[in-house]
């Protein structure tokens, strides 16, 4: 009767968690959004016919970095972070990390909120996102993928005919790159490597290492590809890795490589955070709070 | 989450108490991770393995069991990946036989030469077991250092720790340990060549036939699924291995 008890209380208490609108349970046994396989090929489609972007840049410019925005019913951090992206007079561009929504149901939300005074039309104005995991909850990667066109893309930042920065987007939300994906970067790496670009970024939504237990429960990639990937970025000359996810900054340096998790920025997080970095001959960046709230 | 944990923890140990009142030890030795078997032994295997990242490859494990003294048993393992990846561990497990069941302490140094990546991976682990006939659950912590072999020491390069990844195990046997033959499932997120990182699951199907008292059989197969604490849950990779113990 006592085993009978406690059994009933755990399937009880799974069944409440299970419940919570926010968690996405069926995809703890297996995701509800297509696969990353069928993502990276509508990305690449989507990317292919939407062509490469060619930003150009002064050699000086600044990069606003935010992430985990997990919009719901509130934008305070995301609208606080476009409107300081906005009213920055010096050349800029913007990252978004991943995390834009917290469930589902708050795309439209949020979209409006990146939108604000028309600063993203389409992916090829100035904030370039990656989905994160939450993005893909509850079968919403054709949302996102309607909105934001590519999870796997890249783009550089030019000063005429020189090349300035090289951006790699990943799409690391299910929590591994794939074998397609992976392969398409290797190739990439190939490329561009020697082709004069003055550093090279890579972005996306995961974080590679596990320093400490601020991550809570959110999963990094497995260890065969945190060594494969590390591995990857350092032989290819890669300066900086960033990502979200975590929710708590993490600056380290590994093979060559700066890999720097960025706080997030959603209104649930008691400190929240934004990055801007000045992208010049070297990089100086720094993390600028969204507190106080209204 | 934490207090949620503690209190998965707490059903756990009470649902294992409740199972195991009519226990009676019986020294047949686990299959898994060699222990309770009182007799040196010598295991090869031969494996096939497959993940997302370093795709097919064949693997070689070794594995030595020695009893040093009664309830003190030290076991080496090496593995060669033919993805270019060497592994060693050496585990000193004391035991304790109490009257329901079989106390364990696992200490263990795991050291991985990825080549192919010219980085290190070594971890130290301890945790504290608890077996009984049809179910054996070990829990504990282990530490990581990772380093590249390319590292710039002129640089703000450094090797990555991290220094505490809690360490579980559960395993349940539908035969008891004493049976000639046993299969078994187990949830944990350290087999004998890695320690993931405690949201990175891996699931295990085991069995063993003792063809006689020198021979015994293995056949086991292991995946891991990453993402699943993403709520993204997808396949990321299998094993399947197969070889033979040859006990002294």
């Amino acid at each position: 009767m006592k085993t009978r008890n406690i059994l009933c209380a755990t399937l009880l208490a799974l069944v409440c968690v299970a419940c919570n609108p926010n968690y996405d349970m069926i995809g703890m046994i297996n995701g509800t959004s297509p696969k990353i396989a069928e993502r990276f090929q509508d990305s690449r489609r989507y990317s292919d016919s939407a062509g490469v972007v060619h930003l150009q840049m002064p050699p000086d410019y600044r990069l606003y970095v935010c992430t985990d925005s997990h919009i719901d019913t509130t934008h305070y951090g995301l609208e606080k972070f476009i409107h300081a992206y906005k009213a920055d007079t010096h050349p800029h561009m913007a990252l978004h990390l991943g995390d834009l929504i917290n469930a589902q149901g708050h795309y439209a939300h949020a979209d409006s909120i990146l939108r604000l005074d028309g600063v993203m039309k389409n992916r090829k104005d100035t904030i370039f996102m990656t989905c994160g995991n939450h993005d893909i909850y509850f079968n919403q990667w054709h949302v996102w993928q309607q909105l934001y066109g590519s999870s796997t893309y890249w783009f550089d930042t030019r000063n005429g005919s020189k090349l300035l920065e090289l951006y790699i987007c990943l799409d690391t939300s299910e929590g591994t790159l794939g074998t397609d994906q992976l392969k398409w970067l290797r190739q990439l790496l190939e490329e561009k490597k020697t082709a004069g670009y003055r550093r090279i970024i890579v972005f996306t939504h995961t974080h590679l290492f596990k320093q400490d237990n601020s991550q809570g429960h959110t999963s990094n990639l497995s260890l065969e590809e945190t060594y494969e990937l590390t591995s990857l970025l350092s032989e290819a000359g890669v300066e900086m890795y960033l990502c979200g996810h975590d929710h708590s900054r993490e600056v380290t340096a590994y093979g060559g490589v700066k890999y720097i998790v960025v706080d997030a920025c959603c209104d649930a997080e008691p400190d929240p955070y934004y990055m801007v970095a000045e992208m010049g001959e070297k990089v100086n960046y720094e993390f600028i709070s969204l507190l106080p709230r209204p | 989450m934490k207090q949620r944990i503690h209190i998965l923890i707490l059903l756990l140990t009470t649902a294992l108490c409740v199972s195991a009142k009519d226990y009676v030890s019986r020294d047949g030795g686990h299959l898994l991770r060699g222990f309770g078997e009182d007799r040196y032994s010598l295991s090869l295997m031969a494996e096939y393995g497959y993940n997302r990242s370093w795709e097919h490859m064949g693997n070689v494990d070794l594995y030595a069991h020695m009893p040093i003294v009664k309830n003190l048993q030290l076991d080496a393992r090496v593995q060669y990946q033919s993805a270019n990846v060497l592994t060693g561990a050496v585990v000193v497990r004391p035991t304790v036989d109490l009257p329901v069941g079989q106390l364990f302490i696992e200490t263990e140094l795991l050291y991985k030469a990825v080549m192919r990546d010219r980085m290190s991976d070594m971890c130290a682990a301890i945790s504290l077991g608890w077996r009984f006939d049809y179910v054996s659950v070990q829990i504990g912590g282990f530490g990581r250092v990772m380093d590249s072999w390319s590292r710039d020491w002129h640089s703000e390069d450094k090797y990555q720790t991290e220094p505490f990844n809690l360490l579980y195990r559960l395993e349940v046997f539908a035969r008891p340990q004493v049976n000639r033959w046993n299969i078994s499932l187990a949830l944990s997120n350290i087999d004998d060549w890695q320690m993931e990182r405690m949201w990175q699951p891996l699931f295990m199907l085991n069995s063993r036939y003792d063809i006689n008292d020198h021979w015994r059989l293995h056949l086991e197969a292991e995946t891991k699924i990453t993402g699943m604490f993403h709520l993204n849950a997808t396949f990321y990779a299998a094993n399947v291995r197969t070889g033979f113990s040859y006990r002294f």
